[in-house]
Formats: C-alpha cells, structure tokens, sequence
C-alpha cells in the first residue's frame, strides 16, 4: 500500500490529518494535470479543491487496483469532464489575457518545477497539442507508467504507447524550432 | 495557484457543511417523510376497510386455477344405489330414449362428484355401419370442472371370446357453467366385435344387452 492510500485510509479511520498528507503530496501535481487538461489555471486549482473535497465528503472507496496517485487523477479528470459539459453551452465571460495566461505558466513553473532543463521542456510542451502535453506531462513530470497513464486518461495502454510515440515525435520538433536541447536524464 | 493551507481549511468547512447536511436529511427523514408515509399507509387501510365493510369493495375471490384442479385419481363418485322410483324413472327413460332416438339408447343416473350434484349417462348407438358406446359425466354445478374414464367390453362374434376395448375419444368441455367429459369408443361393423358392456371408472357399469334390445326394438319400430 502507497502512502497517499495510507493516508487515505488513516482519514476514513477519522483522522483529519491524513487528507491533509494527501493535500501537501498530491495537490500540486494535481493541479498541473488539470492545467494541462483545462488549458486554465484557474479551472484547474478549483477542479483540484473540488477532487480533495469529493475524497473528504464521499469517500469513494479505494480498491487499490492501481496507484493512490493514478485513483486520484482519475476522479480530478472525471471532475474535469463534468465541468466541460456544464459549462459548454455557457457563455465565455472574460477571456484569460495572454498576460494572465503567461503568469499562470510562470507561477507553476516556479511552484512545480524546480528542475531548469525540466522547465525549458514544459514551456516547450506549451505549444503542441494539449492531447500529447497530457501523456508527456503524466510521463515525464509524474514519471506514471503506460498502464497508469491509460487509467487516468481512460484510454487503453495500447493507444497511450502511440500517443506517447507521436507526441514525443511532436515536441521533438517543437523544441528543433526553439533550438532546445534536452537529454532526459 | 492556492497554498495546502487554503484547501485544507476549505475541505475541513466542506465536510462539516456535508455531515449538516446529512444529519438535517436524516432529521427530515426521521420527523416528516417517515411520519407522512405511515399516515398514508394507515389512512389508506382505514378507508380500504371501511369501503369493503360498507360492501363497495368485493372481499379477495381465489379463482381456482389448474394446480388447484384435483387429479382424475383423485376423483371420487359416489353413485347411490338408485332407489325402486328411481329405477321406475330409469326404465321410464330408457323406453323414452328409445323414442326419441331412432338408433340409440341410453340411460342417465343422477349421482354425485366432490360433493357436485353430476349426472351420469350411458349410451350406445348403431347405424348399421358401426357401433358406438360412450359414457358421459355431466356436472351441473358452476365452476365445478368433471373428468371421467372408461373401459368397453365386447365380444367377438367369430371366435365367441370376449374382449377388451380402449376408448377412442375422451372429450372435456365446459358450456353455459356446466361441465362435460366424454369418453367413447366406435366399433365398425366389419370387426365383427359387439359392444355387451361400458365400464365407467365413476359410475356403475352397464349392461348393453339391455340396450342392444332396445335398440332393435327401436329399429324394428322405425321399420314398421
């Protein structure tokens, strides 16, 4: 058992400190998912409340069948799914500036990402597809495997390998345009 | 991006909104709904009672249905002996059908079946090609369902021997609130087998010989 599930279960045992174990482990990194999922910050942190307030008011059961992380994820992108449908048909209100837009990247690079060679990546993977950004991000930044990345995307793990293939192949030539050099380490 | 602190607090004040919410909706359950239901429930019944004490509502009918049907083995019939008037209305029926039928005759005997009033009723005809016999138990009583069976004894003209015949036909039927069951058997005439007795499983068994007579007493008159 994982420590988020440890903690997890401490919190259904009642005690409060174990959601809080969750909060300060996962949130973050939950947030970016969402960020990458969302294409807005701000979406992303309310959707990333809304996943922690769900785990502490429903308690959903954990089976345990794939990492605490991957279970986790998985309600924050089911979360998201929702939200896009309530508010397709809404009216967009005030457009996110591209000033707003460019402060939002650089409060998370500077909260998330503490690597620098990691960060000339992330504003790299800013430019291609937010499908491919996704996989790159839960494989790169989250370090999940093909069959996490399919439970959390909820596509097969044969369709997460070609994603991954062609999104690798996409941010290739994205940074050959930017002239970066990366070598994963 | 919001600090842990935040969202710790949030969900802290959410889970407490949600255990409210929860416990009004279990109040509410416990003090109104549960409550109403049983009302209703109550109020329903009483008035149910009082409309089927006041005779607007029939009281439940169980109709009988074919699990409820008793077995033919299980049929029981108790043919009395029929008494010196009935045996007068016998013979008076007997000169009678030969009357009414031109080939045929045949006897009825009043009885009773599970209680049933029925009637049973023997006949034996000829048209100069065959022969046939049949017994028949009529029920007359409403929703009563009867059911009989019998065996027809013969004789061979050839070799003298007797000989035992199956039913060919066994009819149940139901009309107008009265039930029928018809068992009977044809012999053609080329079998050169006779008809001397029908053997009901219910009622007494009958003599043919008597008929055959009558028959050919009927046959002659129709003659003349």
């Amino acid at each position: 058992m994982d420590d988020g599930a440890n903690s997890y279960r401490r919190f259904l045992n009642g005690d409060h400190a174990g959601i809080r174990e969750i909060i300060d482990t996962y949130y973050d990194g939950l947030v970016m998912y969402l960020n990458n999922y969302m294409d807005n910050l701000s979406d992303a942190d309310d959707l990333a409340e809304e996943t922690m307030i769900v785990l502490a008011t429903r308690k959903p059961h954990y089976h345990g069948r794939s990492s605490f992380k991957t279970w986790l994820y998985a309600i924050g992108r089911h979360l998201a799914i929702d939200h896009i449908r309530k508010h397709a048909r809404e009216v967009v209100g005030i457009p996110d500036t591209a000033a707003q837009q460019i402060a939002d990247a650089e409060t998370i690079e500077e909260k998330c990402i503490r690597d620098e060679e990691h960060k000339e990546l992330y504003r790299a993977m800013r430019n291609i597809k937010q499908e491919y950004r996704l996989v790159l991000w839960l494989k790169y930044f989250e370090s999940m495997s093909a069959q996490e990345i399919a439970v959390v995307t909820g596509k097969s793990t044969h369709s997460v390998y070609h994603l991954c293939e062609r999104a690798v192949e996409a941010l290739r030539k994205q940074m050959k345009s930017e002239n970066v050099i990366y070598e994963k380490s | 991006m919001r600090s842990h602190d935040d969202v710790y607090n949030k969900v802290l004040e959410e889970m407490a909104k949600y255990e409210e919410r929860k416990q009004l909706q279990r109040r509410l359950l416990r003090t109104r709904v549960l409550p109403a239901a049983i009302a209703i429930i109550l109020i329903a019944a009483v008035g149910l009672f009082a409309m089927w004490k006041s005779g607007l509502v029939d009281s439940p009918k169980i109709l009988p249905t074919s699990k409820d049907r008793l077995p033919n083995s299980q049929l029981t019939a108790s043919v009395p002996e029929p008494s010196k008037s009935q045996q007068e209305h016998a013979k008076n029926t007997e000169s009678d059908s030969a009357e009414y039928a031109d080939v045929s005759a045949y006897k009825r005997i009043p009885g009773t079946l599970n209680g049933y009033p029925v009637v049973y009723t023997c006949l034996i005809s000829a048209d100069g090609k065959s022969a046939y016999a049949s017994t028949m138990i009529e029920s007359t009583a409403e929703d009563s369902v009867v059911s009989v069976s019998a065996t027809f004894y013969g004789i061979n003209r050839d070799t003298n021997l007797p000989v035992k015949l199956e039913a060919d036909e066994i009819v149940t039927y139901s009309s107008e609130g009265q039930s029928y069951s018809i068992v009977s058997c044809r012999i053609p005439e080329s079998s050169n087998i006779t008809i001397t007795r029908v053997v009901s499983d219910h009622a007494a068994s009958f003599d043919c010989g008597q008929f055959i007579q009558t028959i050919l007493r009927a046959e002659a008159n129709e003659i003349q």
